[in-house]
């Protein structure tokens, strides 16, 4: 019996240690963006600061119900002081459902304004771009998402589960563009094209870099992460032609909490994420995060934000329409 | 002066009041939104659950899946399972604890072991590995260990005498379908429903595999549309399905005399010309169930940099991960087993259903109850803490302790504690002088297979771990996206040798003698 009671009490210590009241130099932020890309910059951060970063992780690419449903459903009582999302349209969900706040950053300066909300309930910074990753050694070399549709590439491209994650913004943008009309038979004659629906862009750059298919949409950091295992990979930025479609860019996007414990801290790690610094540092990254702040340095293979024919559209207009597709989507993807 | 409160009848209540605090409470908060619609009572997420289209072929494929693992795991794990306790088969005991090994991780590892074995073949088996069959295959290896540990205990511990006695008239093969099977059936049985339910609920295999089933829809109406009500609704019929599971299994089993002794010996079937044949043919099992997946998942592990790397990124995550571990075991093991002491002799039912529908909820149902439930500034102490995820384990796998324990309390003779009773000794010391002593063995299992199901435990460790807690299946989940695959091998293998090590104990606890002490 006191060998029981030694292995409780052992057993209780992580509870009880725990239990400490909250520490006044911590911040607590939910992370969408890749915990291998994100770690590092709030490691800096509690270096830099002596403030206490508490992060809970998450990806898009693991499609976990992580972070937005726990911060929707903390919304009477939140526990995180800021959201760092991977792209802006889950931060104006956020703002839809009343849980996030506005925030002016004095960091946000030099940050073109169609990367921020309006409203200052988020802002964005550290873009990926929606890229087309084509097999090197395929003979299809797609000069736009139209090629989806090509008979010559019926079976041979993929594309990840648009219910989810930066496919979804793609698709949506695809809808605030064309129209309804025009987004749902493209989507339609895509998957009568015998496209192979994956779980994640992850998963996609994988089948391009195996050869099971010739090319399909993914975001930058996939596409660059492939290319530096020296994987036989081309990266093409999709529809850039004069009157072309552009590339969707999909910044990170940070929002304050509405009512978090620290907000003075969540401000600060605010700042700290919107800085030329961190911007400079995710461009440098694996991920080669495209920097919103005019002048900071990129390595080669990173196009600058200028350098690109970008989609015209509203982060806040995807998420209205993402909602609105959903039925479709779901229907679609047979979910 | 009314009746005085019998010690028994406060203990029940307080172990009823633990699942209904860290299960019942939850999933009744949860379900109350899903009958709310704008603020008003409505069955409308149940009638477009129902009326929409994609439901009845998910509950079918989610049913057909849930049946063709079971049927390949009872069709190779009943008979394995017998085989290893009753026969003279080479290194049988080798293979069993090598036929365990999927079960103590995360099923998605297994499923990623697989789709890079499939990368290294061609796209052929890949078309094949994501879908119907390739779920099979993966959820197959992954519950398989289940009915064969079950089996293998409950055929040991048939008493030998019987056996004897129909071996004087019988062939092996008479002995086995006449006694071993019919006394094996109620461990048997709970295996078959344990790998039923488990693969019913199975999210991250079907997902990562691209096979629609019914938690996937659940699991979307969170992840893509963050409708908690809608989500609930559809995790419902999981529920409904547990408790038909339960009635089946109770109706198959009532009226049935057991008669167990654990002697410690049991009777061995002679294999002679057979045993190279079948030795080979679980050499073969073993290789394609677990040394090929687990060689193509560790394939990268095994550099220090990618050591020292992923000791780096989550070596924090281990520890948490065994502390958080230990401790819901250790609250299992003694919930499980009064609650199994309390529905011995076919009582408690209705609890016993409770506990294996909270089994079979999806764990992030579960979690949004927990986190609707306890998120409150006056219970910060729980929902800030590591104690809403040990609750989250507790509720959710209560039912495999409470059943544990119950198959090795059958296997007491109800006479020692009419005895200690008829001598005038309380219940509280008939229980700690007669049940627990004799239960060591059942008391150590239980805890080992706790441990193991909160170890690799993903959804709740992601949903109600506190910030900057994360235990380490939810970390590797994390760092997959775009983390360097020999790290991520490196991390897959640090999980395995966590949940090894209890394995091999348990090895060492049930060699040849079944559960009871």
């Amino acid at each position: 019996m006191k060998a029981i009671g030694v292995v409780v009490t052992l057993a209780l210590i992580p509870i009880l240690a725990s239990c400490k009241a909250t520490s006044s130099r911590t911040v607590v932020v939910y992370v969408s963006e890749d915990q291998v890309f994100s770690e590092p910059i709030l490691k800096d951060f509690e270096r830099e600061t002596g403030i206490t970063v508490k992060s809970v992780f998450d990806t898009e690419e693991s499609k976990s119900t992580g972070v937005m449903n726990r911060l929707i459903a903390e919304k009477d009582n939140p526990q995180a002081d800021v959201y760092w999302a991977n792209e802006p349209v889950r931060a104006d969900a956020l703002k839809q459902r009343g849980v996030s706040t506005p925030y002016v950053s004095p960091a946000a300066e030099g940050i073109p304004d169609q990367f921020k909300d309006s409203d200052h309930y988020w802002t964005g910074f550290s873009a990926r771009a929606r890229l087309l990753l084509v097999n090197a050694r395929s003979t299809i070399k797609p000069a736009s998402v139209m090629a989806y549709t090509d008979p010559s590439a019926k079976g041979r491209a993929a594309i990840a589960n648009p219910l989810f994650g930066t496919t979804t913004d793609y698709v949506a943008a695809l809808f605030t563009i064309w129209g309804d009309e025009r987004a749902r038979t493209f989507m339609n004659d895509v998957k009568n094209n015998g496209v192979k629906m994956t779980t994640s862009n992850g998963e996609s750059a994988d089948f391009v870099a195996a050869g099971q298919v010739d090319f399909s949409l993914v975001d930058s950091d996939d596409a660059v992460n492939r290319k530096k295992q020296g994987k036989p990979v081309e990266i093409i930025y999709p529809d850039q032609e004069a009157n072309g479609l552009g590339v969707l860019i999909l910044p990170n996007a940070v929002a304050l909490i509405k009512g978090g414990p620290h907000a003075d801290n969540g401000k600060q790690l605010i700042d700290y994420l919107l800085s030329k610094d961190t911007e400079h540092k995710l461009a440098f990254a694996d991920c080669a995060q495209i920097p919103l702040h005019a002048g900071v340095d990129t390595p080669p293979k990173v196009r600058r934000i200028e350098d690109i024919k970008t989609m015209h559209v509203g982060y806040a207009d995807l998420a209205r329409k993402m909602e609105e597709i959903q039925p479709f989507l779901k229907e679609w993807a047979g979910q | 002066m009314g009746r005085p409160v019998k010690a028994e009848t406060v203990v029940l209540w307080l172990c009823v009041a633990l699942v209904a605090i860290a299960g019942l409470a939850p999933i009744a908060a949860i379900a109350f939104e899903s009958f709310r619609h704008n603020g008003h009572f409505s069955l409308n997420y149940y009638r477009e659950l129902i009326s929409g289209a994609r439901f009845w072929p998910l509950l079918g494929n989610s049913i057909r899946l849930a049946l063709a693992t079971t049927a390949v795991c009872g069709l190779i794990g009943v008979p394995a399972g017998i085989l290893f306790a009753k026969s003279d088969l080479p290194l049988r005991s080798g293979f069993m604890w090598l036929l365990t090994v999927p079960f103590v991780l995360p099923p998605y590892l297994v499923a990623l072991g697989w789709a890079r074995v499939v990368a290294r073949i061609g796209a052929s088996a890949s078309d094949w590995l994501f879908g119907f069959g390739g779920c099979v295959l993966v959820l197959s290896s992954v519950f398989l260990p289940i009915t064969i540990l079950l089996t293998f205990a409950s055929s040991s511990n048939v008493d030998r005498r019987l056996e004897e006695a129909a071996r004087l008239v019988s062939g092996w093969p008479g002995v086995l379908r006449r006694v071993t099977l019919p006394l094996s059936a109620p461990g048997i049985a709970f295996s078959l429903v344990l790998v039923f339910l488990l693969a019913m609920g199975e999210l991250s295999v079907p997902s990562f595999l691209r096979y629609p089933s019914l938690p996937v829809l659940s699991f979307t109406q969170f992840a893509a549309s963050y409708n908690f009500g809608a989500a609930t609704a559809a995790a419902v019929p999981l529920a409904f399905i547990a408790f038909v599971g339960v009635f089946v299994e109770s109706a198959f089993l009532r009226d049935r005399d057991y008669r167990f002794q654990s002697t410690g010996q049991t009777l061995f079937i002679s294999l002679s010309r057979k045993r190279s044949g079948l030795a080979a043919l679980m050499a073969a099992l073993c290789f394609a169930l677990v040394i090929l997946p687990l060689a193509a998942l560790f394939s990268d592990a095994f550099s220090l940099t990618a050591m020292h790397e992923a000791m780096q990124r989550a070596g924090a995550s281990v520890v948490r991960s065994v502390m958080y571990s230990a401790v819901a075991a250790t609250i299992l093991m003694a919930l499980g087993f009064l609650l199994g002491h309390f529905m011995r002799g076919g009582r408690q039912r209705v609890l016993s259903a409770f506990t294996l529908a909270l089994f079979a909820i999806p764990g992030t149902v579960l979690s949004i109850g927990l986190v609707r439930l306890w998120n409150t500034p006056c219970t910060w102490f729980i929902y800030a803490t590591p104690a809403l995820l040990i609750l989250g384990y507790t509720a959710q796998y209560c039912a495999v302790t409470t059943r544990l324990s119950l198959a090795g309390l059958m296997l007491i003779p109800t006479s020692l504690d009419e005895a200690g009773r008829l001598s005038g000794a309380m219940w509280a010391r008939r229980l700690f002088r007669i049940s627990i002593p004799l239960s060591t063995r059942t008391l150590v299992c239980a805890w080992l297979a706790a441990y193991i199901l909160c170890l690799r435990d993903v959804p709740i460790a992601l949903m109600t771990a506190p910030p900057g807690g994360d235990p380490l299946p939810a970390r590797i989940l994390t760092l997959m996206a775009n983390g360097a695959p020999p790290m991520i091998a490196s991390l897959c293998l640090i999980m395995a040798i966590a949940s090894l090590i209890p394995l091999v104990i348990l090895a060492r606890v049930i060699p040849s003698r079944g559960i009871t002490g």
